[in-house]
This record gives structure tokens, sequence and C-alpha cells, in this order.
């Protein structure tokens, strides 16, 4: 397979500590990738490792076929990246720090400029400096920075932070759409795994510094079983009325959940039978296992 | 490195920094004027000499661009580390060693020209003075240029090794203050070495043996230190 990406027994340690230990990443071209894992898992060091901002115990970055080491600089016009947090020079504008990076990178057209601050709704405010912006806005405009230059790679660290429902929308659709329309292969590292679940065609799991699991969000799909979840006021009164009933597929999450995962019973019947009997039923519905079920039912096996 | 140094002057702000050079000259005329109309007024001092006033302004002048050339190393060089815009500049397709080199270029010059230029305003100022105001002892001869020029190419020659010292301590520490203060350090030690000359500046040899230690420590530094992040 083609891959824009790969790193070959990455391994990472701080004074005896590995944060990072032998992670094998495969992106292909073309995929949106969804690097998950809680906060410090790691997921900043491997993007650092990727851009050759740290230098790796162990192991090897492959960018685009080619071996990243100290000279390897040219690669570099080819990624777009936000790596920790959107770091700006404080007292230009935005305008002029998008000018900046145009020349940094030896990017010619500045028009493209007013087109990604149009692309982040930005483009009121690209004449005011970056010290005046919120968290938001500099989490925008880095967004605006990284995708400037067309780039055929693109590496977020945790993009969506700091912006509100509406803003993490946009953006989404934004990646989508590079992705979708310019082919832009997208490395997104994020621990809300429900955004990455929307996003990304390809998943890696990082915890503790190893790649838990890296595989197609299709496969995810495939193994995530419905279920009818209940609410209860006495878990194990509910518990014992469903065995008499024959019931013995399910789990009790905390002190008011249950997962049945005979989803085929009808759930009237099933209310009808738990009320009857003296059980408080405060919600009932039909689910299905979500990236978050997954992720931790492998960091749960990881334990 | 053409295009690297051309990429950083923008950031530099070439015309904020003659400002500051045009400032600090007018402040070091101002302080030898009012020393000069002190020994003047005063019937208990004897005048200044032409000789004493060239080693005022040398001092005068060395200091203040060698601190401020600190300060530039510290919002230029260091500051990208302190404030993570180094993760930014890193991930450009530059040489990195290149683009930090580039900017310590843009520093050093600017030091030895502005050493350059307090030097000969502070001087001039002095003749135009004393031709109009009798403010020196004796009359200013073109003989003592023989005395002058070494020291001001000398002292721009120092003063632009020494602007790296402040480098190599910030850089060891990426810390701004610790960069500033070494600047303060390197004077005083400079001025305690050229006290026990004769010619009150440094010979050849000290030259030379600051720019060889200079230079080969400032080459560990760019191996090991500059590609670190933190």
């Amino acid at each position: 397979m083609d891959y824009i990406m790969e790193t070959v027994g990455l391994r990472k340690s701080y004074r005896g500590n590995a944060v990072v230990d032998n992670v094998n990443i495969h992106i292909p071209r073309g995929a949106v990738y969804g690097f998950v894992g809680p906060n410090g898992a790691g997921k900043s060091t491997v993007m650092k490792m990727v851009l050759n901002l740290i230098q790796p115990d162990a192991g090897e970055v492959h960018l685009f076929g080619e071996k990243v080491t100290d000279h390897s600089y040219e690669v570099f016009k080819r990624v777009g990246s936000i790596i920790e947090n959107p770091y700006f020079y404080e007292k230009m504008t935005a305008r002029q720090n998008l000018e900046l990076h145009c020349e940094y990178m030896g990017f010619p057209n500045r028009e493209r400029i007013d087109e990604v601050l149009q692309m982040v709704g930005l483009q009121e405010v690209r004449g005011k400096q970056v010290r005046h912006f919120s968290l938001g806005m500099k989490q925008r405009l880095a967004i605006a920075r990284a995708v400037l230059a067309y780039p055929e790679f693109l590496m977020l660290d945790e993009p969506i932070n700091a912006l509100d429902p509406e803003g993490i929308r946009e953006m989404r659709k934004l990646f989508q759409r590079l992705n979708r329309e310019n082919g832009t292969t997208v490395f997104i590292s994020s621990h809300i795994l429900s955004e990455v679940d929307l996003l990304a065609d390809t998943i890696g799991i990082l915890r503790h510094g190893k790649l838990l699991a890296e595989l197609p969000v299709e496969e995810i799909h495939k193994h995530q079983t419905e279920y009818i979840s209940l609410q209860v006021d006495d878990v194990p009164r509910a518990a014992v009325l469903l065995e008499k009933k024959g019931i013995t597929n399910f789990t009790a999450e905390d002190q008011e959940f249950i997962r049945v995962y005979d989803s085929d019973l009808p759930g009237k019947t099933l209310s009808k039978y738990l009320v009857e009997n003296g059980v408080g039923l405060e919600s009932l519905g039909r689910r299905q296992d979500t990236l978050e079920d997954y992720f931790f039912q492998l960091t749960e096996e990881g334990d | 490195m053409e295009h690297l140094i051309r990429l950083e002057l923008k950031k530099f702000g070439v015309g904020r920094n003659i400002m500051f050079t045009v400032a600090a000259i007018l402040f070091s005329i101002l302080f030898i004027t009012v020393s000069l109309v002190d020994s003047m007024t005063d019937p208990e001092q004897t005048k200044d000499t032409f000789e004493s006033t060239f080693l005022i302004i040398g001092l005068l002048v060395s200091s203040i661009f060698l601190v401020y050339s600190s300060v530039l190393t510290a919002r230029f060089v260091i500051g990208e580390y302190d404030r993570r815009t180094i993760i930014l500049l890193f991930s450009y397709p530059l040489n990195r060693k290149g683009l930090i080199a580039g900017k310590m270029m843009i520093i050093m010059v600017y030091t030895a020209v502005s050493v350059m230029m307090g030097y000969i305003c502070c001087t001039g100022f002095m003749i135009i003075a004393d031709n109009y105001f009798d403010m020196l002892e004796g009359t200013f001869k073109i003989s003592l240029l023989q005395t002058w020029i070494p020291a001001a190419v000398t002292a721009a020659i120092v003063c632009t090794i020494l602007s790296v010292w402040p480098f190599i301590i910030g850089m060891i520490r990426k810390s701004v203050s610790a960069t500033i203060v070494s600047s303060m350090i390197v004077v005083v030690f400079r001025q305690i070495i050229i006290s026990k000359n004769a010619a009150n500046r440094e010979s050849l040899l000290q030259i030379l043996l600051a720019a060889v230690i200079t230079f080969a420590i400032a080459a560990v530094i760019f191996k090991k230190k500059v590609p670190q992040l933190f």
C-alpha cells in the first residue's frame, strides 16, 4: 500500500520513562487518520517526531516514502501542521502572520491568504493583532495557516480544542472538503472520540505510548453491536427479573444503566414487564456501540 | 543563507532598531556633553583631554550596544524558544541551524555597525563642540586619529564577537533573562581585561583568542542546543 506517512518502531523516553513505545503507524495516501488517546498518551510526541522536532531514541519516520533525517527540509513543503498549541507572532496581525508563513514556505500566491481567512471565518479580523484573539480564533487561524499552501499531508494536533460546537462542525466540514476535493491526507489527533468517529476513515489508538490498535473505522463499526439501554431505579432487582425471563445477555453498566444485547426484544414488552414487577423505568432506548465503547474496551483489555 | 537573512530581516524590524541606534547615540552625546560642561564650569576640576574623552566614548558606546545586542538576541532568537514559535519555524522547509545562524548574523552586523556609528557620531560631535566652545584640553590634531581609529575598530570587532556570548548562555538555559544578564557580565569582564592593557583596548592576540573560544563554543551550541526545542 502507498503510505504517505509511516513510522517504524518509534520510541522515545524521558528520564527513563517510555512516552512512545514501539509505535508503528501507517497512513495511506488520501486517508483521514484519527489518532486518538487520552491526554498524555504520547500523541503530540509522535507528531513532533514526524516533523523531526524531537529525535526518536529508536525507530524511523517515513514521509512521502522518504526517511526523515536531520537534513529533511524540502519534504516539509508538502506538509501543513499544527503542533501543541496555535503559536503566532502575537504583535503581528492575522494577515501578516499568514504572509510570513507564505515567505517561509516559499509559497507565492498571496490571494490564497484571503481565501483561507474566509474559509475559517476570520476575514473580518485579518487586520487585528493576534494577541487580541481568543483561543478559539487562534485555533481557526492556525488551521488557516496549516491549509494555506495546499499541503498534501495535513497534520493537526488537537485542532478542535477551544472551538465552539459550531466551529467544530465548520472545521470538520473543511477537513472533509480538503480531503475529498484536494486529496489531502489528514492526520488528526484528538481525545474527543465522537468527533474523530465522525471524521476519520482510519483510527490509531494510543495509550501509555503504545499503539493499541490501528484499523479502518468500518472495521470498528462492523463489530459494533446494537443493544437496548435501560435506565432503572433498582439495577439488582431489574437484573434478577431479566434473568427470570430468560434474558442473560446483558450487563449492568453502573447503578442506573443496564445494557441488554438481545436487541430483537420488543421494548414495549420489556418495559411493561419491569414496571409491573416494581422496577421504576426512567428510559429505554436502542443504541449502538460507539468508538468510545471500542476505545474503553481496548484500553480495559490493555490494563 | 541569503534568503534566510532576507526573511529574518523582515521580522527584525530594521527601522525600529535604527531608531534605537539614533536614540542611544543621542543619549551618549548628551552624557558626554554634561560631563564636559561640568568639568569646564567647575573651577576645581581640570578640563578633560581628547584621549580621556575617547575612552569614555568607547566605554559608553560598547556597553550600550553590547547590552542591546543581548536584548535583540533575547527577543529575536531565545524568545522564539521561549514563546514556542520555534515549533513553527522548525516546521518550515528550511535549514534550522541556518535559520538561527541568519538571525545571529543580523545581530552581529547590527552590533558592529552601531558601535562604529556610535564612535563616529560621538567623536565627531566632540571635535565640533570643542572647535566652537573649547571644551577640551588642547586642540584636535589629526594625529589623534592614530589612537582613535584602532580603538574604534577594535571595539567594533570585539563587541561583535562578544555579542555571541549572550546567545551561548541564553541557548544553554533557553532563558531570556539569562541572555540579558550574561551581556552585563560580559561588559564588566571586558572592562577588567582592557583596564590591564596600556592601550586600554584588547591586543590582537586577545581578540584572536576571544574569537576562537567564542566561535568554538558557539559551534558546539549550534550542534547540540539549537535543534532542541527546550
